[in-house]
């Protein structure tokens, strides 16, 4: 049975390992009562999807400092997708220049969110569009 | 009226003034003199003024090159008329996977610049003498690989190994804990360090051989306290390591040069780097007998911190960065990277890094700084600040000791653990507006006040390397390619050096990835990520 928490999976793809922004994100998303499982730096699409499933959960949020943000999350995309799991929210944040924004929100991609981001701002976002999808 | 309230970056209670009575050591030391807290030269920068060294480096490596030679045209100068070149790797390079590895795809020459081989360490090097450089290596685990094709390099093209100058980072074991880089097992990892450091003692005396990275700790998050604490502990674990060794610990403490952060707290900052080079020298001597005073100064490398750069009107980091400037050299660091304005965003442009250049220049030029040095000695709170930072940093350093030391602490998650409470508390500060960040949480504009440009590597990078490591392969002298690499291997396996077999390989044109794979056959790896994931 699934509680009424959103469940939320971080992650970090590729080899970028700066990590101190999704952890204070995975930080601030637990104080702001969701569940959250972060699954550290250096994931590829298949872990990522795997833990998704098994763990059913609502958004992912990947993190991106060292510019690999589009190639990346296409793939991810794409590989949810093939998993029947198209209706999961994903959302990115990190040093993502802004004219890539559109980018990724045409590939399905929720929200983007820069560097001082207030914590709350995320959580707050995050319930909304759940809200929407109920 | 005391603020009760008001504290240091890193919590030292604050009184409203000093005076007199606050100062507890004896001010007897000139700059110049053991234990080195007023600087490590009597002279100051009248002796020679701060290199700047920035970290540069994106996409193949003639673009670098001319990047490089950037810099140098608008004003970045290494120590003695030498041009400097700070080199920072991409992230595949710097994890030690060549370009055309599953996981580089998306990652090739995007923060940094690709380096597979030999021949990709020429095209970097294209049109530059090679004994008239200060090079640094911003690597770790990589260091001592890349370290070996500079050197090939420098045989290929004639130039003494002796002549060579600059810094390889070589530090993999705060490396450990600030970026998570696949690694070889901690005690392969100090083993693999210290015979990079013997190797270049004997072969490039005058090449610094390992940098202890505070400044990354840093930005991970930690205090002031933790930055130097942690690392002095781990400075202190790798040269008991080389005294097991038996290594002349004279030379070997000459080559280690350290890197700190500043911009969290202007004052703590240079506070914190007197306390430094004091606990370093008496360390030194204390510890490890080391006689030579000369031995005991602290290299200080100071980069301004990029995490207090905001996205938010970026113009606004220009003077944050001159005033990290300015605390970097009333600390008296030898060397400086320069952040540029953009850095929240990318690569910086060519303006903004010339911005970065020229305002090292306006500090160590229009401020007075290059002709007295350490100006601030003998402030109330200065010393007062110093001595305290000096007491705390030292209970961090026991706190180390009491975890069963450095291996242990990095084994158990505990450097990570510690940071993580401290970052995750001075980000609550700024949400709840108790640290005020310009532009962020106060004085907030609406609409975008943002930077057009953006710089962009390039995107053909990738391809490029790829095929650039499929021509290597395809073209090179295979038994002798594989000859090198099996050397490496029974290099790790019996315990032997390994540098020479290194630069053996590159030789043959061996990438680094083949060099890493065939080190890591034998000592297996390391995965230290999956230990600190749910530290937060």
């Amino acid at each position: 049975m699934k509680d009424s928490s959103i469940r939320v999976l971080l992650a970090k793809p590729g080899l970028d390992s700066h990590e101190s922004g999704i952890k204070m994100i995975a930080a601030g998303l637990r104080d702001a009562g969701m569940e959250v499982i972060y699954l550290g730096v250096f994931q590829s699409s298949e872990s990522i999807v795997s833990t998704a499933l098994e763990e059913d959960v609502d958004v992912i949020g990947l993190s991106y400092l060292s510019g690999g943000h589009q190639g990346l999350t296409a793939e991810l995309m794409e590989a949810l997708k093939d998993a029947g799991l198209a209706h999961v929210n994903v959302i990115c944040g990190g040093i993502i220049p802004d004219d890539d924004h559109a980018g990724l929100k045409a590939i399905g991609v929720k929200g983007v969110y820069g560097p001082g981001t207030p914590m709350a701002e995320v959580a707050e976002e995050i319930e909304s569009f759940m809200r929407g999808a109920k | 009226m005391e603020d009760e309230q008001a504290r240091s970056a890193s919590g030292v209670p604050l009184k409203a003034f000093y005076q007199r009575a606050d100062v507890k050591s004896e001010q007897l030391e000139v700059p110049g003199q053991a234990d080195f807290t007023r600087g490590i030269f009597a002279e100051g920068y009248r002796r020679q003024a701060w290199m700047e060294s920035l970290a540069c480096g994106y996409g193949l490596p003639e673009e670098t090159n001319e990047r490089i030679r950037y810099l140098a045209s608008v004003g970045q100068a290494g120590y003695g008329g030498r041009m400097s070149i700070n080199l920072v790797f991409d992230r595949p390079t710097f994890c030690g996977l060549d370009s055309d590895h599953p996981m580089a795809s998306n990652e090739v020459g995007n923060v940094g610049v690709a380096i597979d081989c030999l021949d990709d360490m020429a095209r970097l090097f294209d049109g530059f003498d090679l004994a008239q450089l200060n090079a640094g290596f911003i690597a770790d685990r990589s260091g001592p690989f890349l370290m070996a094709m500079y050197i090939a390099l420098a045989d290929k093209r004639g130039v003494a190994r002796e002549q060579l100058r600059g810094i390889v980072c070589n530090n993999p074991l705060t490396d450990f804990f600030c970026s998570k880089t696949p690694m070889f097992p901690p005690g392969e990892s100090l083993r693999l360090m210290i015979d990079c450091v013997e190797f270049c003692n004997a072969e490039t005396p005058r090449f610094n051989t390992i940098r202890i990275n505070g400044y990354n700790t840093r930005e991970l998050g930690a205090s002031a306290l933790q930055e130097v604490g942690f690392n002095l502990a781990i400075a202190k674990a790798i040269i008991a390591a080389a005294a097991a060794r038996g290594l002349d610990l004279n030379k070997f403490v000459a080559g280690i040069n350290f890197q700190f952060s500043q911009g969290r707290d202007f004052f703590e900052d240079i506070c914190k780097i007197r306390a430094a080079r004091r606990m370093w020298s008496r360390m030194l001597e204390e510890k490890f007998a080391i006689a030579d005073e000369a031995a005991r100064r602290m290299k200080i490398h100071m980069q301004t911190a990029g995490s207090t750069l905001t996205a938010q009107e970026p113009l606004n980091n220009i003077a944050r960065i001159g005033l990290q400037v300015l605390s970097g050299a009333l600390a008296g660091s030898q060397s400086m990277h320069i952040a540029s304005y953009d850095e929240a965003l990318g690569i910086p442009t060519e303006e903004a890094v010339r911005t970065a250049i020229k305002t090292s220049k306006i500090v160590m030029h229009e401020t007075g700084i290059d002709k007295v040095a350490d100006p601030l000695g003998g402030s109330y709170y200065v010393e007062a600040l110093t001595d305290e930072l000096e007491s705390r940093i030292n209970t961090v350093v026991a706190e180390v000791e009491a975890e069963g030391g450095v291996i242990a602490a990095l084994e158990s998650g505990y450097f990570e653990q510690q940071i993580a409470n401290t970052a995750y508390l001075a980000q609550s500060e700024v949400e709840r507006g108790e640290r005020i960040v310009v532009g962020v949480n106060a004085y907030r504009e609406d609409g975008d006040l943002g930077i057009n440009e953006i710089f962009r590597p390039n995107p053909k990078a990738a391809t490029t390397a790829v095929e650039r490591i499929k021509g290597l392969k395809a073209s090179r002298d295979a038994a002798a390619a594989t000859a090198a690499i099996d050397a490496i291997k029974a290099a790790a396996a019996g315990g032997g050096a390994m540098m020479p077999r290194y630069v053996e390989a590159a030789k043959a044109n061996v990438t680094l990835g083949e060099m890493i794979d065939a080190v890591e056959a034998v000592t297996g790896n390391f995965n230290y990520a999956a230990i600190t994931a749910n530290i937060s």
